[in-house]
């Protein structure tokens, strides 16, 4: 997601599920589409059945491969030297889309003429602290202006009005550019230098995929780089989850936009998320790093006032100008009328995050570890099975004071103190247990991966004394803010939020929580029908700005609102279904859409058009991500103006092929390093693994001389996550019975396993026990000359449940993403045997 | 009545067991572990299949089983077929030719139904059919095998397992029309330079569970060349006239008498009609069978 972000403005699935229909090639790369996304692979069928061609790039063999028309195996975690050797290959061979390279990404923009690379490191690094000044990862301006209050034009106008609070306005800056491309320190070239190390041989080596299939995939893909060709590149957890996954997407969305797939039907870089509602998580920032609507959250450090924080979030250009209207109205929705200009609207209230203390999974555990955390919530989340280095895990919670577990069943973790090897008389954390509503058991709404709010009704009274989520929370907050009144340090956020969503112990009402989100006048609580309302005056509260629109009709039940929209009929014509549910921002459904048309609005793709300049206005089949119309008097806006900045949340308005500044810690391009445990050495630079890979428990990394195997974990259709959803249901439970481990036979051969014997599978963190499952579709990879094996095993079993069985994840290391913390369950080093062998 | 068909379509499946799971949601069909736990179940009912085939075959309660076949070309290629194994509602029905009591039976709309209540749990139907479908629930003595959701489909519903599908690979509808269906489908495939195959248009008569597969049947564990194996034709038309005259019991012994009579051991008796995995041994080909009868 943080790829996303800094390369293109949003942090989403640039396009939609129908819409992988619209595409020429899917390239499903750390996705098993099949597997985990069934309901989309209909999408891909189409696109298949339509002439298309499905690319399947993974460690193993899966059912997502054997529907593709090319399968490329590669070796886990080295997914940015597949994409450096395709990017490579497509400059190399000019099969980028050369106008939209020029008009619609920063590849003319001068780079900063201290920047430079060499040796796996990028200028600025030092060695002693470990960090990089990040000076030359800049560009040239070319001037800079002030903001000019008095142009009507002027977003910024609206600091003019009473109450909205002060902060400095930032100045606009203007990039150096050559047009022509030519230029050395031009993005374009600095970007072809430094893949050109990246050949097809290097590729091959790195990565274990055959030369000749590594020519075929790039062969297939880069076709789509020809004007009204599209491609799209769907990845999951099998590009995320590694030390540099944020670089890894990076890496897609160079691709993308080397080919001018991004903004267009049928391309994009599509995000399948992992879980039903994981996209409605993470827009309601259930991100340490965020507040809703992924607005950076503020740290304690640089953030002291309302201002410091506006100042740094605005930006000069593009729609991040009006930042300061979202976060207002955001302490708005929160602490109501309590908050005012002459109070900055209770900053203060809102919590503030250590930078040096980061607030990820991998760092609370570790935090948990040492004691410093005293109780724990878990909604729907087993971390006793998934966690990384799980067996730490454990004995890290059995710090805690308290837990509390809010699930359908008896968890793992809410039963972690009968773990095995666990002492309950040692244990002394109490331990509660909250019966949950299921799905089906509850009223709100749930967010694709494609960013529709979808709202679900309930079907069925939860049984026993099982109660909603909300319920739940309502309750919480309602029994914190009596106990704080009795006494308490900071009573202030607490007990001045806006907490009426309930009366006694009913159940609270959805529709309110709703319309809060959605966004309101403060003077009559009317709806706003979309961001553009907001004000950063204190006229307006919005719970999330992203959201806004999505239930904005007045008084009207769920039912009549965009969000419970379930009109199945494709007016346009695309896929697009605007009047089924509601997608964020504005119900647009694919975004950057303007990309789809050239300077002069006219379509790359006539049959696939998104927006097309009619001469006079625009035609459309998506809502534009552009000024199409003026706000106040509706007129056209010809192409020429929106063609400048076809990325509007970018403040230069351009796709990122060189991302600059802090945005992304290890460099402007994505580099490839080996997994932070990787059997072989880095071919392309003697830095061995991401330099600013987040490590802990560091004594329980291994050597590949005692772990020679890498091991990738896995899902399967049959089961969900953790296993708690999929574990407890007896029909699941016969589908995939048990676990195993899945090894080729070359393996096997070498180790004296066959299918069904057990296997014991140890490193420094753990040692596991199942079955085998001795198989063709797994093969040894040849890198360098030499042979690797890689082994996988599924990660949804535990020690509880309908079926048990032990967790892959006591083997994980504690090895996080330079970015974003996420761990590096795709690639790590093990041993294994035939037990008793 | 129009005769009905489920198409499948090998090639839109992506053996999620979606089918498989809402048949035995549908049917009421209870899961091995009951309500009791996986590692509860006695060990030989916890085989380990090595495949994500689970369980390794049709049982009495899992009337639908989602097949996976590994296969490995000379060349290093591999393939992962999926597949569909549950009843195929044959036109020319083994097992109802096979059945003594009249249990296993034809229906108006073309499939083919064992009726619980004249089962006899013989077991004749289980061993004549080519295709390995019905299964012995042994505590209820009867046969059990896919009656294509009959009460769904007098509400005009689709089979459960057609609607479950995410992908389209299940169709349902009226015979002649999902063999248009197929054809088209075969066409584009074939335009696209990927070959599909049709299985069941004339197969034992026509079945009523039409398959379109993108290599040859055997690949996805079907015989190649079904057919009504010659004891059960023998069979039905010798013995079961008398037996439909006396009762059922006596017509085991008979049964089997007569196939001892017409120069079989038992043990030969049982291999000419049984399926290949309850041998355990390789699909006789129809050569092969002949051999057996000179
Ligand atoms: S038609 Fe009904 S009984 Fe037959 S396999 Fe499908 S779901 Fe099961
Ligand atoms: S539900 Fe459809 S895709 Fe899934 S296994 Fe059954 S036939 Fe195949």
């Amino acid at each position: 997601m943080t790829g996303l972000v800094y390369s293109f403005g949003r942090g989403s699935m640039t396009n939609h599920w129908i819409d992988i229909r619209n595409a020429d090639v899917v390239l499903a790369n750390g996705a098993n589409v099949a597997e985990n996304h069934p309901i989309a692979f209909k999408y891909i069928t189409e696109a298949i059945e339509r002439g298309g061609t499905l690319i399947h790039v993974d460690p193993r063999f899966t059912r997502t491969s054997a529907k593709a028309q090319l399968y490329a195996p590669l070796r886990s975690g080295t997914d940015v030297a597949f994409y450096g050797g395709l990017i490579n290959y497509i400059l190399e061979n000019r099969l980028f889309h050369e106008e939209y390279v020029r008009n619609y990404t920063n590849a003319s923009f001068i780079v900063h003429p201290d920047f430079h690379f060499s040796d796996g490191y990028f200028s600025g690094w030092d060695p002693l602290n470990k960090t990089y000044d990040l000076t030359s990862w800049e560009w040239v301006n070319e001037r800079e202006e002030p903001i000019d209050l008095d142009d009507p034009a002027e977003v910024f106008r609206y600091v003019r009005e009473d109450g909205t609070p002060f902060f400095e306005l930032p100045k606009k800056k203007y990039a150096l550019k050559d047009p022509t491309l030519q230029d050395p320190r031009c993005v374009f070239q600095q970007l072809k230098k430094h893949y050109s190390r990246y050949d097809p041989e290097m590729v091959s080596k790195i990565t274990g995929m055959p030369k000749e299939i590594f020519l075929e995939v790039a062969k297939a893909y880069a076709s789509t780089g020809r004007p009204g060709k599209a491609g799209t590149i769907l990845y999951a957890m099998g590009h995320t989850q590694h030390s540099n996954g944020s670089q890894i997407i990076r890496a897609v969305a160079i691709t993308q936009l080397l080919l001018g797939n991004i903004g267009i039907a049928g391309g994009g870089v599509n995000a399948l998320r992992g879980e039903a509602n994981v996209q409605g998580s993470t827009d309601m920032a259930l991100l340490y790093n965020n507040v809703p609507g992924y607005l950076a959250a503020p740290y304690a450090e640089h953030d002291p006032t309302l201002a410091a924080w506006l100042e740094e979030v605005i930006r000069p250009t593009g729609f991040n100008q009006n930042r300061p209207k979202f976060i207002v109205s955001l302490l708005k929705a929160w602490w109501g009328d309590k908050a005012t200009f002459s109070n900055d609207y209770l900053y203060e209230y809102l919590p503030k995050y250590d930078r040096d203390r980061a607030c990820s999974h991998l760092a609370l555990f570790d935090e948990m570890a040492r004691g410093g955390i005293k109780g724990m919530f878990l909604w729907g989340q087993n971390p006793v099975v998934t966690t990384p280095n799980s067996v730490a895990g454990r004995k890290a919670m059995e710090r805690l004071e308290w837990l509390v577990v809010s699930d359908l069943w008896e968890t793992e973790s809410a039963a972690f103190w009968k773990a095995p090897g666990a002492d309950p008389t040692k244990i002394s954390t109490e331990v509660f247990l909250l019966p949950a509503a299921a799905s089906f058991e509850k009223e709100g709404s749930v967010s694709n991966s494609g960013r529709w709010i979808q709202w679900r009704w309930k079907a069925v009274d939860p049984p026993g004394d099982a109660k909603s989520d909300l319920w739940i929370l309502d309750r919480l907050g309602k029994a914190l803010m009596s106990e704080i009144k009795k006494g308490g340090r900071f009573a202030g956020p607490i007990l001045d939020l806006t907490w009426d969503y309930s009366e006694g112990n009913e159940e609270p009402d959805v529709a309110k929580v709703a319309l809060e989100i959605n966004g309101f006048t403060v003077a009559d609580e009317k709806p706003l029908t979309n961001f553009l309302g907001l004000m950063a005056d204190g006229s307006t509260a919005c719970g999330n700005w992203i959201y806004s629109g999505y239930f904005s009709k007045e008084d009207k039940p769920p039912a009549e609102q965009p969000t419970g929209s379930r009109k199945s009929v494709d007016g346009p014509g695309l896929g697009s279904y605007l009047d089924w549910s509601f997608a964020w921002p504005v119900n647009r459904r694919i975004l950057y859409n303007r990309c789809s048309a050239d300077l002069e609005g006219k379509p790359f793709d006539d049959e696939h058009w998104v927006v097309r300049w009619d001469g006079a206005k625009w035609a459309t089949r998506d809502v534009p991500d552009f000024g199409a119309k003026t706000a106040k008097t509706q007129e056209p806006i010809p192409p020429e103006v929106s063609g400048k900045t076809p990325f509007i949340m970018l403040p230069e308005g351009m796709g990122r092929l060189f991302v600059h500044g802090w945005r992304l810690t290890e460099g402007p391009f994505p580099e490839h390093y080996e997994p932070v445990e990787s059997p072989v050495k880095n071919l392309l630079s003697s830095v061995q693994y991401d330099p600013l890979a987040k490590i802990f428990y560091s004594p329980t990394l291994g050597k590949p001389d005692e772990f020679p195997y890498v091991m990738t974990t896995i899902r399967v259709a049959e089961h969900w996550q953790g296993g708690t959803m999929s574990r407890n249901l007896p029909w699941l439970v016969e589908a995939m019975p048990e676990m195993f481990v899945e090894l080729s036979e070359q393996l096997a051969a070498e180790k004296g396993i066959r299918s069904g014997d057990v296997v014991v599978v140890w490193n420094k963190r753990g040692e596991i026990e199942a079955k085998a499952m001795v198989t063709s579709r797994l093969k040894p990879f040849k890198v360098n000359g030499s042979v690797v094996h890689e082994v996988a095993a599924p990660w949804h079993w535990g020690f509880a449940g309908a079926a048990s069985g032990a967790s892959i994840n006591d083997l994980t290391p504690s090895v996080g993403d330079a970015n974003t913390d996420i761990p590096e369950y795709k690639a790590f080093l093990v041993n294994l045997k035939r037990k008793g062998a | 009545m129009a005769d009905k068909a489920i198409l499948f379509d090998a090639s839109r499946c992506i053996g999620c067991k979606g089918c498989q799971v809402s048949c035995k949601r549908w049917n009421m069909l209870p899961a091995s572990i009951g309500t009791g736990t996986w590692q509860d179940l006695p060990e030989e009912q916890r085989a380990f299949t090595a495949s994500y085939q689970n369980p390794s075959d049709l049982r009495a309660d899992t009337m639908l089983l989602v097949t996976f076949n590994e296969l490995q070309g000379d060349d290093g290629s591999l393939s992962l077929l999926m597949g569909r194994k549950s009843c195929m509602h044959c036109t020319d029905a083994a097992c109802v030719l096979a059945c003594p009591t009249g249990a296993a039976s034809k229906q108006p709309d073309g499939t083919v139904r064992i009726d619980h209540e004249r089962c006899i749990g013989c077991r004749y139907c289980n061993w004549a059919c080519p295709f390995g479908i019905p299964k012995w629930d042994e505590a209820a003595n009867t046969s059990c095998m896919c009656w294509m959701c009959a009460d769904r489909t007098a509400e005009g519903q689709k089979p459960a397992c057609v609607s479950a599908c995410p992908t389209g690979a299940l169709d349902y509808g009226e015979r002649p029309a999902m063999l248009t269906l197929a054809k088209a489908r075969i066409s584009k495939a074939e335009a696209a330079g990927r070959p599909l195959s049709l299985y069941g248009e004339k197969e034992m008569g026509g079945l009523h569970v039409l398959h379109l597969l993108q290599a040859k049947p055997s690949a996805y564990g079907l015989p190649d060349n079904p057919k009504v194996p010659d004891t059960v034709t023998a069979w039905q038309s010798v013995v079961k006239p008398v037996g439909a005259a006396i009762g059922a019991l006596t017509f085991l012994g008979l049964g089997l008498s007569y196939l001892a009579n017409v120069g079989y051991s038992k043990k030969q008796a049982q291999q000419a009609v049984l399926g290949p995995e309850d041998t355990g041994a390789p699909p006789a080909t129809a050569e092969e069978e002949k051999a057996g009868h000179d």
